[in-house]
C-alpha cells in the first residue's frame, strides 16, 4: 500500500490548518480510509486538543526522531475511529528539534500502512514549513478571504511550486461569509481564485460551530447538520477523487433574495 | 556491530543477518579480527531459525578461536528450542516490532470513587509500620546494604539524566535552575534521600522541568508544562500539566498539589490520564482549595483528598 501525503499549509497563521486537518482527517476516517495526522507545529501544538486526544499523548514526534520510541508507539488512537492516529508534536521543544530528512523518513515509513498522511504545517516559511512539505506529493493551500492570508497563500504556493516533489496543490478557502461578499465587503471565492490562479478544493463557511468544537475537543464533521461539516466532508470526497459540486453556502432563505441571485447570475 | 562489554565479553550484534549463512559470513568476519580470541561471545540474532547442526557450528567457528559461546538472544523459536536442546543461555529479547503502543488507557482514580483501595492503602501502611518496629536491627543492616546497592543506581540515574538534562538544556523554552540543595524531611524513607528542588514561578506552556530529586513548585503549572521529577513532586497551587513522579521508577513517589487536575500523571512506570472532557479549563473563581495527593495504590494511581 502507498498512501497519499498531503501537506496543509498557509503561511499567514490562524487561517484554519489545524482545523482542517483535524476535519478532513476525521472526513476520510469516517470514510473508512486509514489516516494518520501529523503535527509538525513543534513547540505550538493545537492538533491533540482538536480531536481531544492531549491526554493520551505519551511520545511525541521529536521522541520518534531521536529514537527513543518506535514510530507505532508514538501513533495515538483517535477516540471515535481506530483508522485515525495522531503523531502529536513535542510542546517542550522547538521547530529545530527535527529536521526535512527525518520528516521524509517517517512519511515515508508511514505511507506502507495508511491511505492518507495529512501533515499538519506550521504558519511561516522557514525549518517548520520546510519539515512539513519534505515527504509530501501533494498540498493543500489554506487561506481566508482576506489580503493578507490571500497574498501569503501566494507566497506559499510559490514555494510549493519550486519543489519538485508537490505534484499537485489545491486551494482551500475558510471562513466565508456570504452575507460579507453580498454586500461587497468581503473577497469573492472568484476573486480569491483569481488572484492565486489555483484550482480550489473546497469552500468552508464561517461558522460558530467549530469554536464550540474544538471547546469540546471533537472535530465538526461529527456533527451532521452544520454546514462547514458538510463542507469538509465534500472536500474529503474530493480528495478520494469524486467531482462533487461546490456547496452553496449562499443559502438564501426568501424568494427575493433567490429572485436576487438568479437576476445576479443573468448579469454576469 | 560487536561491542566489548566487560574485560573479555563480547556481544555480537548478528540481527541484521537475514540467513543463516549471512550469520556464518558475519562471524567468521568478526573472527578473522585480532581481538575476537580468548573471548566469551554473547550472540544476539534476529529472527533466522537455526537447528541444532547449524548452532553447533557456529559454537566450534568460536571455539576454533579459542573463544567461547556463552549466549544466544534469539526472536526465533525454533533456534531457542535447538539453543537449549544443546544446553546454551537463553537471552531473553522482546521483540520491538510487535511492541503494542503504551497509551494511558487508564483513568486516574479519585479516592472516594474507590473506598475499598483506601481501606487497603491504609492497612498496607499499618503492616509497614508493625514490621519497621519489630525489627529494628535487621532493618539497620538492610539499609546499609541498600544503600551500597542505591549508590550504584543513584550514580546511573544521576549520569542518565545528566546527559537528558544536556540534551534539553540546549533549547529554548527549558528552565534548569540550580537551587541549593535543602532538608526535606519526611516519613518515607527512599523518597527522603532525594536533594529536593524550589520553583518560585508560574510554570506555562511549552516548560520543561527536569530534577534528579524531589521538586517543590510554588506557583501553578499551566496545561502544556511537563515536570519530570525523580522524587515527589509538590505543587504550591494548580496543577494541570503532565506530572512525572518518581521517573528513575521510584514508585513510592508521590504527586500532591493544591488543585490537582494534571493532564496526565505519571508515577515511576505507571500512566493515566485525566477524564475525557472539555478544552475549556473553566476558570473556578472560588478560593476553596482541596489539596490532594496522588500516589500508587495496587498498581493504580490513586488520587487522595488530603484535607486530614
Amino acid at each position: 500500500m502507498t498512501g497519499r501525503v498531503i501537506v496543509i499549509t498557509s503561511g499567514k497563521g490562524g487561517v484554519g490548518k489545524t482545523t482542517s486537518n483535524a476535519n478532513i482527517g476525521a472526513a476520510l476516517a469516517k470514510n473508512g480510509h486509514s489516516v494518520v495526522l501529523i503535527d509538525t507545529d513543534i513547540g505550538l501544538r493545537n492538533l491533540d486538543l482538536l480531536l481531544g486526544l492531549e491526554n493520551r499523548i505519551v511520545y511525541t514526534l521529536v521522541d520518534v526522531v531521536e529514537g527513543r520510541c518506535k514510530l507505532k508507539q508514538a501513533l495515538v488512537k483517535d477516540k471515535k475511529y481506530p483508522n485515525l492516529c495522531l503523531l502529536a508534536a513535542a510542546q517542550t521543544r522547538d521547530k529545530t528539534s527535527v529536521n526535512a530528512e527525518q520528516v521524509k523518513e517517517i512519511t515515508d515509513e508511514l505511507k506502507k500502512d495508511f491511505d492518507f498522511i495529512l501533515v499538519d504545517c506550521p504558519a511561516g516559511i522557514e525549518q517548520g514549513f520546510q519539515n512539513a512539505v519534505a515527504g509530501a506529493s501533494e498540498a493543500i493551500v489554506v487561506t481566508t478571504p482576506e489580503m493578507s492570508a490571500v497574498r501569503d497563500a501566494d507566497r506559499i504556493i510559490g514555494l510549493l511550486e519550486a519543489k519538485e516533489e508537490i505534484k499537485s496543490y489545491k486551494l482551500l478557502l475558510n471562513r466565508v461569509r456570504p452575507s460579507m461578499i453580498k454586500s461587497k465587503d468581503m473577497m469573492s471565492v472568484e476573486d480569491v481564485v483569481n488572484i492565486l490562479s489555483c484550482d480550489l478544493i473546497g469552500i468552508i463557511p464561517e461558522d460558530t460551530g467549530i469554536i464550540t468544537s474544538t471547546n469540546k475537543g471533537e472535530p465538526i464533521v461529527h456533527d451532521d447538520k452544520s454546514l462547514a461539516s458538510k463542507a469538509y466532508r465534500n472536500v474529503a470526497r474530493r480528495i478520494e477523487g469524486e467531482e462533487i459540486p461546490f456547496l452553496d453556502i449562499d443559502e438564501p432563505q426568501d424568494i427575493i433574495s433567490k429572485i436576487k441571485k438568479f437576476v445576479m447570475g443573468l448579469k454576469r | 556491530m560487536s561491542k566489548l562489554i566487560d574485560g573479555n565479553i563480547y556481544l555480537l550484534d548478528l540481527s541484521q543477518s537475514k540467513s543463516a549463512s549471512d550469520i556464518v559470513f558475519d562471524l567468521s568476519r568478526f573472527l578473522d579480527t585480532e581481538e575476537s580470541s580468548n573471548k566469551r561471545i554473547c550472540l544476539k540474532l534476529g529472527k533466522v531459525d537455526l537447528n541444532q547442526a547449524q548452532i553447533l557450528s557456529v559454537k566450534s567457528l568460536i571455539n576454533s578461536r579459542e573463544s567461547a559461546l556463552v549466549s544466544l538472544e534469539t526472536l526465533s523459536k525454533q533456534t531457542e528450542a535447538a539453543a537449549l536442546a544443546i544446553g546454551l543461555i537463553i537471552n531473553k529479547t522482546q521483540d520491538s516490532s510487535s511492541e503494542e503502543i503504551e497509551v494511558p488507557e487508564k483513568e486516574y482514580i479519585k479516592a472516594e470513587d474507590a473506598p475499598e483501595l483506601v481501606q487497603q492503602a491504609e492497612e498496607q501502611e499499618g503492616v509497614v509500620e508493625e514490621a519497621e518496629t519489630k525489627t529494628e536491627e535487621e532493618a539497620d543492616v538492610s539499609n546499609e546494604l541498600d544503600v551500597i546497592f542505591d549508590d550504584d543506581k543513584k550514580m546511573e540515574k544521576m549520569i542518565n539524566s545528566l546527559e537528558a538534562n544536556n540534551v534539553y538544556s540546549e533549547k529554548n523554552g527549558t528552565i534548569d535552575i540550580d537551587i541549593p540543595e535543602s532538608e526535606y524531611t519526611k516519613e518515607d524513607k527512599e523518597i527522603d534521600e532525594f536533594s529536593t528542588k524550589y520553583i518560585k514561578q508560574t510554570l506555562r506552556s511549552g516548560q520543561l522541568i527536569n530534577c534528579e530529586g524531589n521538586l517543590v513548585i510554588i506557583g501553578d503549572c499551566h496545561s502544556g508544562c511537563e515536570i519530570n521529577a525523580g522524587g515527589d513532586v509538590t505543587v504550591w497551587g494548580t496543577l494541570n500539566g503532565i506530572v512525572h513522579a518518581g521517573c528513575y521508577g521510584n514508585t513510592k513517589a508521590r504527586v500532591r498539589a493544591l488543585k490537582l487536575n494534571p493532564i496526565q500523571i505519571r508515577i515511576a512506570g505507571l500512566f493515566s490520564r485525566k477524564p475525557d472532557g472539555g478544552n475549556v479549563i473553566l476558570v473556578d473563581k472560588s478560593n476553596e482549595y482541596t489539596p490532594e495527593e496522588a500516589r500508587i495504590i495496587n498498581n493504580e494511581i490513586v488520587v487522595f483528598k488530603m484535607n486530614d
